[in-house]
């Protein structure tokens, strides 16, 4: 995990002149295929029941397929209230993958391209992150919080992509017009992902619990 | 809505080896990805471009490509923005603005951003025709056979299988909700997605019953006992495959080659290059044309020696 964290720094490396040393697209993508990997390795060494398996694939199943009707609204999607509320629920590894293949399979019906392993990132690190809050008892009014967040943090994950593809003089300047002209595509994110959770959050957080209840066995 | 979906048809690259079209594609993202030279990008684009007319879904490619367009003006805008570069002043506004500075309009970055969007179409095009070329589940089970973990790729295929199946689900509970009286179509943000609950709890809990079902049923079928997993389908690889992929992975070749001796290279900014070098430069950009092209008639020989 730790590897992970570094090479995702790694990617971003200012030079003394102000301009960004060697921030290629391939290497951008090479990085970020390399995390999702470096998941996959924790994802298979922990022990998954069948039942397990099966919800996860549903769950990023019903989350890619709410995102194909909203895909022409830019931002405004259920997807992060799910997959935040499966992270609460089902633990941080079970969170990310639902992030994670959320983008991967939905988008074999809207596009793939060199964005999925950034996407896959942007959403598989909020079921991440949900999964470690979900170990502590939290307010639900946080959470929302937390949800607008993501929706500004997946918005800037994003622009790297954009970054190292379309803008050609990597310099500091144009990282930052970059990142400002950006604004207005995060706020609509982020406004939509509060918006979602607020209203559906809580109870979908209540069906998740009561499914995770019913099929998990406690020795007394 | 559901554009990209593959459709069954009978084709050479319908047929080809998942690992085939693999190869052709993680050459065509590479080279794309290498490289900022037009023609170069323009040859890699022809390459999809034929391939689509190869396979018989130029239609359906091409409404993929009608996408492009639209994001023409978006790059241009943006990179005019974001850059204050280039020599060739076209066009200058008078005033600066707080963060950007000088706006102006100059050739090179006019040239930079059309020579993006060639890029991107080329990715885009070449995505379009594995999607519409390819099961999913094939592409999977090729994936598997690459000795990648194989818990992961599991619950990739079962998510991909469940999407026209949880769509369906998603319209007959639209459906239902309508019959109750829902209308979906008036009300401010805020009570739209109130209603939208009445879709997406149901579709919630109905699947997640589901996935329960296919849980046991995969365990009644021995998932999960042996290590190793077997096959219903069989991919294998044939000697005319690895012929073809060996074609389809040597414009990548050649390019790296390229690049270990510096040629290729184009620069926009301060000021634009010539679009040919040196001669030398012509005879690798010939090259890779002629390859990527090499493909088509080896891939109709195949199609003769299989369908006749």
């Amino acid at each position: 995990m730790a590897l992970a964290l570094l090479l995702f720094g790694g990617g971003l490396v200012f030079d003394e002149s102000r301009t960004i040393v060697k921030l290629w697209p391939y290497e951008i993508i090479g990085i970020f295929v390399l995390v999702i990997f470096s998941f996959v390795y924790q994802f298979e060494k922990k022990e998954f029941s069948t039942k397990q398996l099966t919800l996860i694939a549903m769950l990023s199943g019903i989350s890619a397929v709410l995102r194909i009707p909203f895909s022409n609204f830019q931002g405004i999607q259920p997807c992060t209230t799910l997959i935040i509320c499966s992270g609460l629920v089902y633990g941080p590894i079970a969170g990310f993958f639902v992030g994670a293949l959320t983008p991967f399979v939905s988008n074999f019906f809207l596009g793939h391209g060199p964005w999925t392993p950034l996407q896959m990132i942007g959403w598989g690190l909020p079921g991440l992150a949900a999964g470690y809050l979900g170990k502590k008892d939290i307010n639900f009014k946080f959470i929302i919080v937390f949800a607008v967040a993501w929706g500004f943090l997946y918005g800037w994950i994003m622009n790297i992509w954009h970054f190292a593809f379309f803008v050609k003089p990597h310099t500091f300047e144009t990282f930052v017009r970059t990142y400002v002209l950006s604004i207005g595509w995060d706020v609509s994110h982020a406004f939509g992902n509060g918006l979602f959770m607020a209203i559906i959050g809580e109870r979908t957080i209540k069906i998740l619990t009561r499914y995770k209840k019913r099929f998990t066995i406690e020795r007394m | 809505m559901l554009e990209l979906v593959y459709k069954r048809k009978r084709s050479v690259f319908h047929d080809a080896s998942p690992f085939l079209k693999m190869s052709w594609l993680f050459s065509i993202l590479m080279i794309s990805i290498i490289f900022e030279h037009p023609i170069i990008l323009s040859i890699i684009f022809l390459s999809s471009l034929l391939m689509a007319f190869v396979s018989k879904i130029f239609y359906d490619w091409a409404r993929v490509m009608k996408l492009v367009v639209f994001f023409v003006p978006f790059v241009i805008l943006f990179n005019l923005l974001v850059n204050a570069n280039g020599e060739t002043v076209l066009w200058q506004l008078p005033f600066r603005i707080p963060i950007f500075g000088i706006l102006n309009i100059t050739l090179e970055e006019l040239a930079f951003s059309l020579t993006m969007c060639i890029r991107i179409a080329a990715i885009l095009g070449a995505f379009a025709v594995l999607n519409l070329t390819t099961d999913p589940d094939d592409l999977l089970i090729a994936v598997t056979k690459l000795r990648l973990p194989y818990k992961s790729v599991v619950v990739t295929s079962l998510s991909t299988k469940f999407v026209p199946v949880l769509f369906s689900d998603l319209k007959n509970i639209q459906e239902a909700q309508r019959s109750r009286g829902v209308d979906f179509s008036k009300g401010k943000l805020y009570d739209r997605i109130k209603k939208y609950g009445a879709i997406f709890f149901p579709l919630l809990s109905k699947s997640l019953d589901r996935s329960v079902q296919i849980a046991e049923s995969m365990e009644t079928r021995g998932f999960g006992r042996y290590e190793k997993r077997s096959f219903y389908k069989d991919t294998k690889i044939s000697a005319s495959d690895i012929l073809l992929i060996v074609v389809s992975i040597a414009p990548l070749i050649i390019s790296l080659y390229m690049v270990s001796q510096g040629v290729g290279v184009f620069k926009f900014y301060q000021k634009i290059d010539s679009l040919i070098k040196s001669s030398s430069e012509a005879y690798y950009i010939l090259a890779i044309l002629l390859v990527q092209v090499f493909l088509l008639p080896l891939l109709k020989i195949k199609e003769r020696m299989a369908y006749d």
